[in-house]
């Protein structure tokens, strides 16, 4: 299913959902939130990873329910936020005991990073990305990566939409900026 | 809006780029987050716990002082001790701010007998 068509068959919800719908949702959101979780995770691909099963266990277990409220997706991506958001505060803790688990991981995997070192222009959006504030650098990810309207990623952040649309403006301004000094 | 085209297609790159990466939804479905997250929490709680605790215990005991017989007679003498010019502190009269003066009864009587006597 190409990305385009799951943005708008998962926009469509505005019911409560079974255990067998929510795990089809998720399954057809799942490239999308993959990326999704992996900006929430500055990222790094073992958090996201991480995150993302802890958000898939929530929704599954129903310690996070779908009210339909705002469309799944939106309501998903606000979840993953909030994991990841509580995964990062606790981050420094885990660092602290399992420093075994980083190397572990880290021939696992190679990172995004170095993963996408392949198109420079890429990274340079990834650098000038990681300069931006949180907030500014998630309601851009929102708009422009996963096509939502600055309502929609408003939601997802939980902030109105003046707020939203303050961030957009200020991130867009300085996400140019920032892609002019890398260029020159 | 040129600008705005641009970080599309930056985005989309990115997207493009990150959707190769993607881990099956199966994978991450049954994934275990890190094998160890919460196991160790007990044992990390505990021994800050015993750290805090007998740093606590440590810091009280040095604290607290033991005097000798002679500490307490050098306490008891600085306790005593006067100044030599203490008296050019005391003024005159200030016995009657310490002490209740007393009114003889003589004096009561015929103070209330001399009020009887304007009332009637």
């Amino acid at each position: 299913m190409s990305y385009e068509r799951t943005l708008r068959s998962t926009n469509i919800d505005d019911r409560a959902m079974d255990r067998a719908e929510l795990e089809q949702q998720l399954q057809a959101n799942h490239a999308a939130s993959f990326a999704w979780t992996l900006a929430c995770c500055d990222r790094d691909r073992d958090d996201a990873e991480d995150v993302l099963q802890t958000v898939y266990v929530k929704v599954l277990d129903g310690k996070a329910r779908f009210e339909g409220r705002a469309a799944f997706r939106t309501w998903l991506f606000a979840v993953i936020r909030r994991t990841a958001a509580a995964h990062r505060r606790t981050r420094w803790l885990r660092r602290l005991r399992f420093v075994q688990d980083d190397t572990d991981h880290a021939d696992g995997h190679e990172s995004a990073e170095r993963q996408l070192v392949r198109s420079e222009r890429v990274a340079a959006l990834l650098r000038s990305l990681a300069r931006l504030a949180r907030r500014q650098r998630e309601i851009l990810e929102l708009v422009f990566y996963h096509d939502m309207t600055i309502e929609q990623a408003g939601q997802t952040l939980g902030i109105s939409i003046g707020s939203a649309r303050v961030h957009y403006q200020r991130g867009k301004k300085r996400l140019y900026a920032l892609l002019g000094e890398g260029e020159r | 809006m040129n600008g705005d085209l641009d970080l599309r297609q930056r985005f989309e790159e990115l997207r493009d780029a990150e959707r190769s990466g993607v881990p099956p939804f199966r994978a991450s479905r049954q994934r275990r987050p890190h094998s160890s997250s919460w196991r160790w929490m007990p044992v990390t709680v505990a021994a800050l716990l015993l750290i805090v605790s007998l740093s606590v215990v440590f810091s009280m005991r040095s604290r607290r002082a033991s005097f000798t017989s002679d500490d307490r007679i050098a306490a008891h003498a600085i306790a005593d001790w006067h100044p030599p010019t203490e008296f050019l502190l005391r003024t005159p009269g200030s016995e009657l701010l310490t002490s209740m003066p007393s009114i003889p009864d003589g004096a009561v009587r015929s103070l209330v007998q001399s009020s009887k006597g304007v009332s009637r």
